[in-house]
């Protein structure tokens, strides 16, 4: 009956007990090509998920701004004068030479620099920090407090702590902080009085923000560090150029109150414009100081020509002077007054000169050296100014090591030898103008010489004297330029536009944060949706099915949805104009259209495991054709896991077991069914052989004698994959009908049923594909229900249809 | 809402919007007892009188026939029409009532087709069928073949209404090329059974594929959906634009 070939292939699949091994085991088909069916069927079916990961995303973004205290920014726009300053201070305009931005990176540098923050911490309201303790959430009552407290002492490690602070209606609080053990210690006390333990001495009253009647609630305050302070202030200012060109610079501070972060712009750009002046006036004072000493020196030097002609005078009674000897003494006098001042410069130069070649690092400005002739050596000196105030300001801020402190050090060395050397030929110049004005004034001195002695003497006297007076004369001059100059300094920069307090915060950003969490949804939806249809290994349609398998499909049955199937049942009476009598009337039709034989014929459904509906189609199938006025008969053949009787809700008292072993007679096993016509027989007791008994002759001669008595004869046989008996009933079978089941059989079942149907020459074999949903009703949403009796289809609401009922 | 002048001028234009575009009905279940159409004598009337208000003067009545559930023969279905005609001229209705059938393609239809058995046709030898639902019927080309064999012209009902034809379109063209006459269901441009059948149904009056138009009547609830379908301006008036078949009979 078997072929060899056949026999073989029963032999390699039969194990132990009759069961073959599952060949088919997990060989996913990702490489098959794009099914727009399957990803519809996949997207409908992730619609919950997509819509669950959706939510959550939203959920999460509401959950992140609810619990993100909301951060503020404040900022100002300052913008750098680019006029160069008058070149009476020993240095020029910061931007000599170089592109315009170059100084503004000096500026940020200066802004975000210890040197301003010294100064904005020492504001009295950034010592102590008070907070509203909330449930999550808690917030700085900067300025609003509705307590103070006035701290005389507090020991080191209460600093950066929160001490917390309850305070009641009748305006007592209860202190608490941790002790230095580790304890926590509390206090009571009312407002007003002093608090003094050992780790703690201060005042607590309450402020007009703490109103009458009132609970105010939990609160903790916070005594800031300097270095905290510091920190603070560093981590949340931004100073940054806005554009190098305009010279224009924005500082901006955040803070979770929106109050603090503008008070503290205010505070760093009134700081700022402080530090700018005084940085300035720097160099005039050292010019000042220089000049006042130059004016002592000189001073003393005129007093004692003074007194000497005094003394002269006093001794000599009166001086004539010849008018020629006038002159000649007024030549040498100027003289004398311009080889001073040389003196004096060369003096100046040989001292700054002395404290460059020492290399100190400390070297201050170069005061005012505006005699200087040669005009490179000004150059130099104005560089060599501006470097070092840069120089000074970054290393308050920077470390010996940095780049930037590496660079400026470089250049000031450079401009440090070429300094000495210009220096050098200064001096030698100065040297030169000194030795000509000395051999002019011996000359005069000679003619003096001719002069009688006492008046030569008088005119000597007066010399000096006239030449001490015109250069004090000179230093005053000076000095008041310069003390005028340095009341007149001004900042050279301006506030384009002042801090003002932020009425939105700067994050989170609400539609930012919702429009992140609703894009991270899609995405994840998306991702979620190819990988499921990736991974998604079922068959989920008719045209998926003829596409793998090369038996015809007899057509589709749509999913049961009327009340939960808990067996296959007969569902073909309850409504004649069903979606699924209406399916299996067109699979009889198409059956009938296969079959040429008339009468006898003998139908066998099988599929690849159970659960894929086999007994539904059998029982319905049945169904569907005795309703034509033909005799059908269904057989139990699963005698492993009988469900026939189940479906029809006989008791399986006896059937195809008892009959295959000869125990019974046929019109005793055969029961009838609710539709005329359909009869059934039931699998009856479980065999331990099954597979034996259905090689047992005694079979075919059921089979044959069935074929008598009724037109059409169908086998509900095992599950083909599981057991080897069912592929002998597909042979002897008129029709041998596998099911599949939608979005349950795997695509590998197609695989295996090609190949039983290649081996066995199974030439008739088709194909029912069971429950599978309206998946081609895409416009009405992802319902897998037809609803009931499409003729004449109650109309349902799209709600309805969606949850199928 | 239509502007004022062109109400006088045009009179009862609203009415003649609302007017069945045809006044032959050629798709209907009413015979009473023999299908899921009317049950009652009763019931036949009332559709009557609702199908008349509409315009329509004279229906060809198409009861299921088929091979399992409504195994209605000519001579039933005969028997059930002169019941039908008796009342209507009992009541004095100016209405005219035929009958054919609405024949399910099944193996049952085709051994009848076959075996030469009487199949009632209308018009010039019309025979109006039906397909599966769900389905494809494997035997639907050579029952076609068959068909103009034995002299018969094919008349597809609702052709819009097949699963397997949506998005499919490829096939229906394939059907008009074998000589099959459609028939629309008049309901199925507002989308009362689907929103895929009403989709069709578009396409369908857009190819100018329809050559009949019907009511396919049950009960009063298509009336009132007849109602609704007939206030569709825009396909309606294509449709108007098309040559109907429907005079014809």
């Amino acid at each position: 009956m078997l072929s060899q070939e056949e026999k073989e292939w029963i032999n390699q699949h039969r194990s132990v007990g009759g069961r073959v091994k599952r060949d088919f085991t997990i060989k996913t088909d990702v490489s098959g090509d794009f099914d727009p069916e399957k990803l519809r069927s996949v997207f409908f079916k992730s619609i919950p998920v997509v819509a669950v990961i959706l939510m959550l995303s939203g959920v999460a973004a509401w959950l992140y701004l609810r619990y993100t205290p909301p951060l503020y920014e404040s900022s100002s726009l300052l913008k750098l004068d680019v006029k160069k300053e008058s070149n009476i201070f020993g240095f020029g305009g910061f931007d000599a030479y170089g592109d315009p931005g170059a100084n503004l990176a000096g500026e940020l540098e200066l802004i975000q620099s210890n040197v301003i923050y010294d100064q904005v911490i020492k504001k009295p309201e950034l010592r102590v920090s008070y907070f509203y303790q909330g449930k999550i959430l808690s917030e700085e009552k900067y300025k609003s407090s509705p307590f103070d407290i006035q701290i005389t002492d507090l020991s080191n490690n209460l600093f950066d702590k929160n001490i917390s602070l309850k305070l009641a209606a009748d305006s007592s609080f209860v202190l608490s902080y941790p002790s230095p053990e580790g304890k926590e210690l509390s206090l009571k006390g009312k407002s007003g009085d002093h608090i003094e333990t050992q780790e703690l001495k201060a005042r607590l009253t309450v402020t007009n923000h703490f109103k009458d009647g009132q609970v105010p609630g939990t609160f903790y305050f916070r005594v800031n560090s300097n270095s905290a302070l510091l920190n603070y202030l560093a981590s949340s200012l931004q100073a940054i150029v806005i554009n190098p060109n305009a010279r224009t610079i924005r500082v901006s501070f955040h803070d979770f109150n929106r109050f603090k972060a503008k008070d503290i712009v205010d505070a760093i750009d009134s700081v700022y414009l402080l530090e700018t002046v005084n940085s300035k006036n720097l160099a005039a004072d050292q010019t000042i100081e220089f000049l006042n000493y130059q004016l002592s020196i000189t001073d003393d030097s005129l007093m004692i020509a003074e007194e000497r002609i005094e003394k002269f005078i006093r001794e000599n009674k009166q001086v004539k002077s010849e008018r020629g000897l006038e002159n000649t003494i007024d030549q040498i006098s100027s003289l004398e007054s311009e080889k001073f001042a040389l003196r004096t410069d060369l003096q100046s130069l040989d001292t700054f000169k002395k404290s460059l070649a020492s290399n100190e690092p400390g070297v201050d400005f170069i005061p005012d050296i505006s005699y200087v002739s040669n005009s490179s050596l000004q150059k130099f000196i104005e560089e060599y100014n501006q470097q070092k105030s840069k120089y000074s300001r970054i290393s308050v801020s920077r470390k010996e090591n940095t780049m930037a402190m590496q660079n400026i050090k470089r250049r000031m060395e450079s401009l440090e030898k070429n300094l000495v050397r210009l220096i050098d030929k200064e001096i030698q110049s100065f040297q030169r103008k000194i030795n000509s004005i000395d051999q002019r004034v011996a000359q005069y001195e000679q003619e003096l010489r001719n002069l009688p002695q006492k008046e030569a003497e008088y005119t000597r006297l007066k010399r000096h004297s006239d030449l001490y007076e015109k250069f004090y004369l000179l230093m005053m001059d000076r000095k008041a330029q310069y003390g005028i100059n340095k009341s007149g300094t001004i900042p050279d920069f301006r506030v384009l536009s002042q801090a003002a307090i932020p009425d939105y915060p700067v994050s989170p950003r609400r539609g930012l944060v919702y429009g992140g969490a609703m894009a991270g949804g899609f995405a994840l939806s998306l991702m979620f949706l190819v990988i499921s249809y990736l991974l998604s290994n079922k068959i989920t349609s008719q045209n998926e099915v003829e596409r793998l398998i090369s038996a015809p499909v007899l057509g589709s049955v749509p999913q049961y949805v009327k009340g939960k199937m808990e067996f296959s049942k007969l569902v073909i009476g309850e409504n004649p104009k069903s979606q699924i009598s209406e399916a299996f009337r067109s699979i009889r039709t198409n059956m009938d259209f296969i079959i040429q034989k008339k009468s006898g014929k003998l139908i066998s459904v099988t599929s690849t495991i159970s659960g894929e509906g086999k007994t539904f189609v059998a029982v319905n199938l049945g169904g569907i054709i005795a309703l034509t006025d033909q005799k059908v008969v269904i057989l139990d053949l699963d005698l492993r896991k009988p469900k026939l009787h189940l479906a029809f809700e006989t008791p399986n008292d006896s059937g195809m077991s008892n009959l295959l072993i000869g125990k019974a007679k046929l019109d005793s096993c055969i029961h009838k069914s609710p539709i005329k016509g359909l009869d059934f027989i039931t699998a009856g007791p479980i065999p331990p052989n099954p597979a034996e008994l259905m090689l047992n002759e005694n079979f075919d001669k059921i089979l044959k004698d069935l074929s008598k008595q009724y037109d059409v004869v169908i086998v509900d046989t095992p599950p083909v994959g599981i057991v080897a008996d069912a592929v002998m009933l597909m042979k002897k079978a008129d029709l041998p009908i596998y099911v599949l089941r939608s979005g349950f059989s795997k695509k590998e079942f197609c695989k295996n049923i090609n190949r039983i149907k290649q081996t066995f020459a199974l030439d008739h074999l088709t194909v029912v594909l069971n429950a599978s949903g309206p998946i081609r009703r895409y416009g009405y949403g992802n319902s897998r229900s037809f609803g009931y009796g499409y003729y004449e289809d109650e109309k349902k609401s799209f709600l309805q249809k969606f949850f199928g009922s | 809402m239509r502007p004022f002048f062109r109400k006088s001028a045009f009179k009862s234009v609203d009415e003649q919007t609302l007017q069945y575009p045809v006044s032959i009905d050629l798709h209907s279940h009413l015979l009473p007892g023999i299908d899921d159409g009317a049950q009652t004598i009763e019931e036949s009337i009332t559709l009557i009188k609702g199908l008349s208000s509409l315009g329509i003067k004279k229906a060809i009545t198409s009861p299921h026939v088929m091979h399992d559930f409504y195994k209605n023969t000519p001579d039933i279905i005969r028997k059930c029409l002169s019941a039908v005609r008796k009342e209507i001229s009992k009541q004095n209705l100016d209405f005219t009532i035929e009958a054919s059938a609405e024949y399910y393609l099944d193996e049952g239809l085709y051994e009848m087709l076959m075996k030469g058995e009487e199949l009632l046709s209308f018009g010039d030898r019309y025979l109006l069928f039906e397909l599966s639902f769900m389905n494809e019927p494997g035997l639907l080309k050579d029952f076609i073949f068959q068909l103009h064999l034995k002299g018969f012209k094919p008349v597809l009902a609702h052709p819009e209404r097949y699963m397997f034809f949506h998005r499919r379109v490829e096939k229906l063209e394939e059907l008009k090329n074998a000589g099959v006459f459609f028939q629309l269901n008049l309901n199925s441009i507002s989308g009362y059974y689907s929103v895929e059948a009403r989709k069709m149904a578009e396409w369908l009056i857009d190819q100018q594929m329809v050559d009949f138009v019907g009511s396919d009547c049950h009960a009063e609830k298509h009336l009132i959906a007849l109602q609704e379908t007939l206030g569709r301006s825009k396909y309606m008036d294509k449709l108007r634009k098309l040559k109907l078949l429907n005079s014809s009979l």
